[in-house]
């Protein structure tokens, strides 16, 4: 139980962190937000009235404070574009980003997986070389390359898949994987290739243990000791990279929903970003943020979980 | 230097570098174009003789703009590297080698800064301070501090009780005179491997952020940017998107093949010794 204590606290305290170093950094912003809203032309008093209703004549302590008492009541402040609350603007577009990210996640294992065990195996000198080649490219080649790359063969020259716009699950479920199979197949190459490298080297070194020598002396065959022993061992550590590959796929989609034109948050984000719409900004930081902190506490306890070893050591 | 040029992916990583090193320096010295010389009439062009890599949408020289595009991305992420590596590895140091209470302090800080998804640390800093070539780079190098730092702490804690060091100390050496000069040399290799690789995400970072037009600001030209205007008239003209595509991969690749064939080194020296 300690373990799991000790995760929760330590997670709080980073979540604590995050919100008040992304606070801190709206305070930065140059010069006075209220003059900002109004224009140069407005009349001191409006701005001072306004200044008060934004809490912006009250110290920095007192305004994180009400500022995060308020977003933990679920009251993310309104959009200055949209004129809206921000947690319905977020709210009705995550779905779309949800949905893209579990896709890419799922393609990213579907691929790695698999390459990352053939690639550690060895013995098939014909594929090993283009599929370690897959590897590295996966790595190399930014995200939006690789969805141009798809466009111009899946949309372009063989017209089999769309190559912008959303289809709502609702409409049609088919449509709807249609709409979002580029996208998040363009995500996954990156995390593809971090499973395959990671899985491989995992394989590798496990196959030097004691336990895999131990079960080539009573003649078990290559293949069956690494289907029954050592790939259970090296696909557990995969866990450890999920924190990573949740705040790639995340990072992955910002840039990827804006090639295909998908309403999801990253489109939101960097419209905001284009209409300095700071509210939004902010919100949409703290949000994507816990989703990355609270994933990686997840994944910690589920490693916790289903290796003791880890929750018995120290820190270290 | 023998060891280098024996590893295959050092070899191959350092090839690609210098393809992208010959364009930015050459084009520092000789451009056969004016980079953002417009020429509407010659306008989409494959390529041909006056133009060797063709012209965009605009009818200006690639090939120009691919060299001053290479010195851009070179420079940020030269930039990124080096800050941060001053400020990661002192930081990672001081909490590796004193550990307890000062170590925890600081590694939970590095651990808030991974938090964010790294392309958002940008978006904010962009979103607040405007567009700027040293806010990029501040982004940037805050995104790649937290590995120095890692990376820095991991190999100070190991070395901090070493018979070596506690021999130095012994003989009255300081505190700052044993991590530089007796702990930090042995900790190169892994320093240069995230070096490179911090490089690498740099590099296709600022592509990302540029390809959605936070990033390096037209007229300048950037491989990020080059690729948004050209998915445009991917009917028309698919060599365009292909070229600035290529060169962003050969130099990302480049960076990776380097910090590979590094790690493959170090880990040979390691079970020689």
């Amino acid at each position: 139980m300690h373990f799991f204590r000790r995760k929760l606290l330590s997670t709080l305290i980073t979540l604590f962190l995050v919100s008040v170093l992304t606070f801190s950094i709206f305070q930065m912003l140059p010069g006075d937000p209220a003059t900002l809203i109004l224009g140069i032309d407005a009349q001191p008093s409006q701005i001072e009235a306004l200044r008060a209703t934004m809490d912006l004549d009250k110290n920095p302590v007192v305004r994180y404070t009400l500022w995060a008492t308020k977003a933990l009541q679920g009251d993310l402040g309104v959009s200055y574009k949209y004129q809206r609350p921000v947690s319905e603007l977020i709210f009705s577009s995550i779905n779309i980003t949800a949905q893209l990210a579990t896709l890419s996640f799922l393609i990213s294992l579907l691929i790695g997986i698999p390459i990352g065990i053939l690639l550690a195996k060895r013995d098939k000198k014909r594929v090993i070389i283009p599929l370690s080649m897959f590897s590295q490219l996966g790595m190399a080649i930014p995200s939006f390359c690789v969805a141009i790359i798809l466009i111009e063969i899946f949309s372009v020259k063989l017209h089999v898949l769309p190559s912008l716009g959303y289809i709502p699950i609702g409409d049609s479920l088919i449509g709807n994987i249609r709409s979002l199979l580029l996208p998040s197949l363009s995500i996954a190459t990156g995390g593809a290739a971090i499973i395959i490298r990671f899985l491989r080297s995992n394989i590798i070194s496990e196959k030097n243990k004691d336990y895999v020598r131990t079960n080539r002396s009573i003649g078990l065959s290559e293949n069956q000791i690494l289907y029954t022993h050592i790939l259970r061992n090296s696909l557990i550590p995969v866990l450890t990279i999920f924190g990573i590959l949740i705040s790639d796929v995340l990072g992955g989609s910002i840039i990827i929903e804006n090639v295909f034109s998908l309403p999801g948050i990253g489109k939101l984000i960097t419209s905001s970003i284009t209409s300095r719409d700071l509210p939004l900004i902010q919100a949409l930081v703290m949000y994507l943020s816990i989703i990355v902190i609270i994933t990686n506490m997840i994944v910690d306890m589920l490693y916790g979980v289903i290796d003791p070893r880890i929750r018995m050591s120290g820190n270290e | 230097m023998n060891k280098y040029l024996k590893n295959r992916n050092f070899i191959i990583g350092f090839i690609f570098l210098s393809i992208i090193l010959i364009l930015a320096f050459g084009g520092l010295f000789f451009k056969p174009y004016n980079p953002s010389q417009i020429d509407i009439a010659n306008k989409l062009q494959g390529f041909s003789r006056q133009h060797i890599l063709g012209t965009d949408h605009l009818g200006r020289d690639i090939l120009s703009r691919l060299m001053v595009g290479s010195t851009i991305s070179l420079e940020i992420g030269f930039f990124v590297v080096l800050f941060g590596a001053l400020i990661g590895i002192p930081i990672g140091a001081i909490a590796g080698y004193y550990g307890g209470k000062i170590d925890e302090i600081i590694m939970k800080l590095i651990d808030t800064l991974m938090s964010f998804p790294g392309v958002l640390i940008a978006l904010m800093l962009i979103a607040v301070f405007n567009v700027s070539l040293s806010i990029i780079i501040l982004a940037l190098v805050l995104i790649a501090l937290p590995k120095f730092a890692r990376i820095s702490r991991s190999g100070f804690y190991k070395y901090r009780e070493s018979p070596f060091v506690l021999a130095t100390k012994a003989r009255g050496a300081s505190s700052f005179r044993i991590m530089l000069f007796h702990i930090l040399p042995h900790l190169v290799p892994s320093l240069m491997v995230t070096a490179s690789l911090t490089f690498a995400t740099a590099i296709i970072s600022e592509a990302g952020l540029s390809y959605l037009g936070l990033g390096i600001q037209p007229p300048t030209p950037s491989f990020g940017k080059m690729v948004s205007e050209a998915q445009s008239y991917i009917l028309q003209d698919p060599l365009y998107v292909f070229i600035p595509t290529l060169a962003i991969t050969i130099l990302v690749l480049g960076f990776n093949l380097i910090g590979d064939g590094i790690q493959d080194i170090s880990e040979k020296d390691k079970n020689n010794e």
